[in-house]
């Protein structure tokens, strides 16, 4: 019963919150000066004035703001998202999002994977080996995968291994006409490297200094006081609770991967969300942008109530705080 | 919706300049340090890996590679680069401009003339016939008739078809199509253009008619372009690419490569790579700083590219307002001009692949008059000038009249880094004289935003950085003529003389350059109007454009145009790529 409430409390602050963020996305965008028409024509010379103004009543920039964003809000609703304005002039927004997000979730999805994996690998391995030459390393890598800037190190692996060695295309997503896994594996190869690079670095002091607090626990050294061997106690009972709170800030990472990655994208020349979204800001198409800004401050709502859910699920503090 | 589209065949090449370059200039400079592209793997290998593998075939794909994908593949339904290249391929227009710039016929049998007969003059009345070329039909195997060429003429005036300039449409009285082969454009009593041939459009009436005119852009026809060129389109995938097959019943016989695509790329840079990698064959208005020409020409020299440079419309000028105190007096802005070390910027900033520009033509116009040894860099000159002016040093040299010390606010858009760099270099000069100006970067919309929205469409700068290109605006006649200095009073909605240019001369010269039909008096009208531009100064000229081009080695009949507004895929279905 109490969880129900709390639950329900839950829901209507995140409801709250959409709202919230579909007043902010819309009023950030329309209330720019000037107007995405203006924009666009920026130094274009002997433009008809009348053209300008037709065009405006075409997009509905004759209407008043709360009008438009009723509107707006009503399409979604219906699931119409609108249709773009310059990037693919008069296609729905809906398809154009699909086809880059199947790129995206490619892209991001397998470096999650892949960043997960040597994060936790090598920051479980630094902590087990904590001082030893490993740590180290381990240090030393996610200390130059912080500092590294992800366009300039897309570009060295472009230089090196495009470039140069011939060996990975220089960017896209796919060859003309092949849309197969296959047919995509070497265009992921350096997209994934360059975007994991940063996530395998953070990811990896987290699981260092989880695992070390555990390390530290007494049940872990009752568990060793009653001879368990070492790598029985590492990993049947230190790893399993060291995963505990990684589990929470992977779950946040989570909007991320519809977001996409604006600066490997647009190295890459990967048509994913993020070289969407920054295409489209470039070109005032404001649909694209909404509603990319939109499924993201969702999914930020979404996953934040997730783990509001997991936590009231699990946490019976948590519990006896709701009530 | 639509977006603002393009009312004639031509488009601006001005969001592709726009672009910026994430990675500034150091990865050009990182890509061309390193050594000759590498043979490419299996997954590198240019045109779907299809193109040109054994030696001396024909390659079946030909791609090119341009900032950003086309936005639309419907002709006057969007804007940009893009959609001009995919109007040449999947369009064909009643004439069309060569690499010269030079109309050639297509659909029509040839480019109306008063030479030939196909313009005449009767009385005031001009009148503009296009003979169909026979065997001319849609990719729907319907024939192509005068009836079309009456639409499309209908389709652009409609206020719901995105035409951004209907001047010279505006100077139409009616279309006639006396039989299915001839349409005849009537203008306007008095009315004369000397872009008259431009006129004539074609649209499939039998297929876009079915379709209310806003809805176009949303219809079947966006998805599936309908016309009447060397290629269909096959698949749009919108901001990645667009891929063409061959059209096999084009008049003008079957296109001799049988894919072309045309890729979207984030960057010059990314341009650069792909093209190393051999996943781009051709680029088409990709690189567009002068920046990168060294590194593109060192990777051709290795082998494997090919690079031709064109002159553009495209000006780099300073605009000056000239209802601000400080510039009414010519000899201030001579002054300004003197002062200005073009020479050295061309040389720093540009590699001195260009010339310091003495006109507000450029060289790729036939009207253009070169002025060479026009206002050389000499700042004893400028002190001079301004002295006879009556600007005397203040304290720590700085300029000042009656008190009031030189100042210019010199506004430039954010989003242009080598702007900013000749900014910095103009104020540094005009320092030397004394002349202090305060650099002011705004977003684009800030700075040029038409009808009031910026500071130059509201008249409210007094000096601004600005590439353009004057002869777009109907001849120089909108952007020089004072008639078209925009006022309060019209809402900064009419003209764009936004310099405040008055000049009777200039004025009289402009209007005999435009309404007359004989070329030889309109270039003579041109250059004198130069002449007196250069004199007056309205705008301070710094250089004009350079196109770059990198193609595959191997490519023939690739040959590129002369301005960003006339689509390099003119001969599309001449192109074919060998090794």
């Amino acid at each position: 019963m109490l969880q129900t409430r709390y639950l329900l409390g839950r829901l209507r602050q995140s409801a709250l919150l959409t709202v919230l963020v579909t007043v902010v996305v819309f009023g950030l965008l329309h209330l720019l000066p000037g107007g995405p028409l203006q924009a666009l024509l920026g130094e274009q010379a002997g433009v008809d004035p009348a053209s300008i103004r037709r065009a405006e009543e075409l997009i509905g920039f004759h209407k008043p703001l709360h009008e438009r964003y009723v509107e707006w809000v009503l399409g979604l609703a219906r699931g119409d998202f609108g249709t773009s304005w310059t990037v693919a002039a008069g296609r729905p927004v809906g398809g154009i999002l699909a086809t880059h997000i199947v790129n995206t979730l490619l892209l991001t999805g397998i470096s999650t994977l892949i960043s997960l994996a040597a994060g936790l690998a090598l920051g479980f391995a630094a902590a087990v080996w904590q001082h030893r030459w490993v740590d180290h390393l381990a240090t030393l890598l996610a200390v130059a995968g912080s500092c590294v800037p992800a366009f300039w190190f897309g570009l060295m692996l472009i230089v090196l291994f495009a470039v140069n060695a011939g060996w990975f295309p220089a960017g896209d997503a796919y060859p003309v006409g092949k849309t197969g896994l296959r047919d995509r594996v070497p265009y992921l190869v350096l997209p994934v490297i360059t975007l994991s690079l940063a996530s395998i670095a953070s990811w990896s002091r987290y699981a260092r200094s989880s695992l070390l607090e555990t390390l530290h626990q007494d049940y872990v050294r009752t568990a060793r006081a009653k001879g368990l061997a070492g790598r029985r106690v590492i990993f049947g009972h230190a790893v399993p609770n060291a995963l505990m709170p990684l589990i929470t800030i992977v779950g946040l990472d989570i909007p991320h991967l519809l977001a996409g990655a604006t600066v490997t994208e647009t190295v890459f020349t990967y048509p994913g969300m993020g070289r969407l979204f920054l295409t489209s800001l470039q070109m005032y198409d404001w649909p694209i942008v909404q509603t990319i800004a939109l499924l993201l401050g969702v999914s930020v709502v979404l996953a934040n109530l997730g783990a509001e859910v997991c936590y009231a699920l699990v946490t019976p503090q948590l519990r006896s705080e709701a009530a | 919706m639509a977006s603002v589209g393009i009312g004639r065949k031509m488009e601006s090449g001005r969001r592709a300049r726009r672009r910026g370059v994430l990675a500034g200039g150091v990865g050009a400079a990182v890509l061309a340090a390193c050594g000759p592209a590498g043979g490419t793997g299996s997954a590198g290998t240019g045109s779907d890996g299809s193109a040109a593998q054994a030696g001396g075939k024909r390659a079946e794909t030909i791609t090119v590679g341009l900032l950003g994908a086309p936005s639309s593949t419907l002709w006057g339904t969007g804007s940009g680069n893009g959609l001009s290249l995919s109007n040449a391929l999947t369009d064909d227009f009643l004439t069309i401009p060569n690499d010269k710039g030079i109309l050639i016929p297509r659909l029509a049998q040839q480019v109306p003339s008063l030479e030939n007969g196909g313009a005449k003059m009767d009385g005031n009345r001009l009148t503009v016939t296009y003979k169909l070329r026979s065997g001319a039909k849609w990719q729907d195997g319907a024939p192509v008739t005068s009836k079309d060429v009456a639409y499309a003429f209908e389709l652009q005036n409609n206020p719901d078809f995105p035409t951004i300039d209907r001047s010279l449409l505006a100077k139409v009285e009616e279309v006639r199509t006396p039989d299915d082969a001839t349409a005849v454009f009537v203008f306007k009593a008095g009315q004369v253009d000397p872009n008259f041939a431009w006129v004539g459009n074609v649209a499939p009436k039998h297929l876009y008619s079915t379709v209310p005119v806003k809805d176009l852009p949303k219809s079947q026809f966006a998805e599936k372009p309908v016309h009447a060129g060397p290629y269909k389109l096959k698949e749009f995938t919108p901001n990645v690419q667009a891929v063409y097959e061959a059209f096999p019943g084009y008049w003008g016989g079957a296109p001799r490569t049988k894919t072309i695509v045309l890729k979207g790329v984030a960057d010059s840079n990314a341009m650069f790579a792909q093209m190393r990698t051999g996943q781009l064959d051709v680029t088409a208005y990709g690189f567009t700083g002068m920046d990168i020409l060294p590194d593109i020409e060192g990777a051709a020299k290795s082998g494997g590219l090919q690079v031709s440079v064109t002159p553009s419309t495209s000006t780099l000028i300073v605009a000056l307002n000239l209802d601000k105190p400080q510039f009414k007096d010519v000899r201030v802005r001579q002054a300004l001009l003197y002062a200005l070390n073009r020479p050295g910027m061309m040389k720093a900033i540009l590699h001195d692949r260009v010339k310091p520009l003495n006109s507000w033509l450029t060289p790729s116009i036939p009207y253009f008059a070169d002025s060479p040894a026009s206002y050389p860099y000499n700042i004893e000159k400028a002190k001079s000038l301004l002295a006879e002016a009556g600007w005397r040093p203040g304290a720590g040299g700085a300029m000042t009249k009656d008190g009031q010390p030189f100042k210019i606010a010199f506004w430039g858009r954010t989003e242009d880094k080598q702007r900013e760099i000749f900014m910095q270099a103009a104020q540094r000069d005009w320092k030397a004289i004394g002349v202090d100006s305060e650099i002011i970067l705004q977003p684009s919309t800030q700075v040029f935003g038409k009808q009031g929205s910026g500071v130059v469409s509201r008249r409210d700068f007094d000096a601004v950085i600005w590439q353009v290109s004057p002869f777009d605006a109907n001849g120089g006649y909108i952007f020089w003529h004072g008639s078209q200095v925009p006022t309060p009073e019209r809402q900064f909605r009419e003209g764009e003389n936004y310099f405040g240019w008055r000049n009777a001369k200039a004025d009289a010269l402009l209007d005999k350059a435009l309404g007359t039909l004989n070329e030889a008096e309109r270039k003579t009208a041109y250059t004198e109007h130069q002449k007196l531009w250069l004199e007056e100064l309205p705008a301070l000229p710094l250089f004009s454009h350079l196109l770059i081009h990198a193609t595959k080695k191997g490519i023939k009949n690739y040959k590129p145009t002369n301005s960003v507004r006339y689509p390099t895929t003119w001969n599309a279905h001449e192109w074919e790529l060998s090794e």
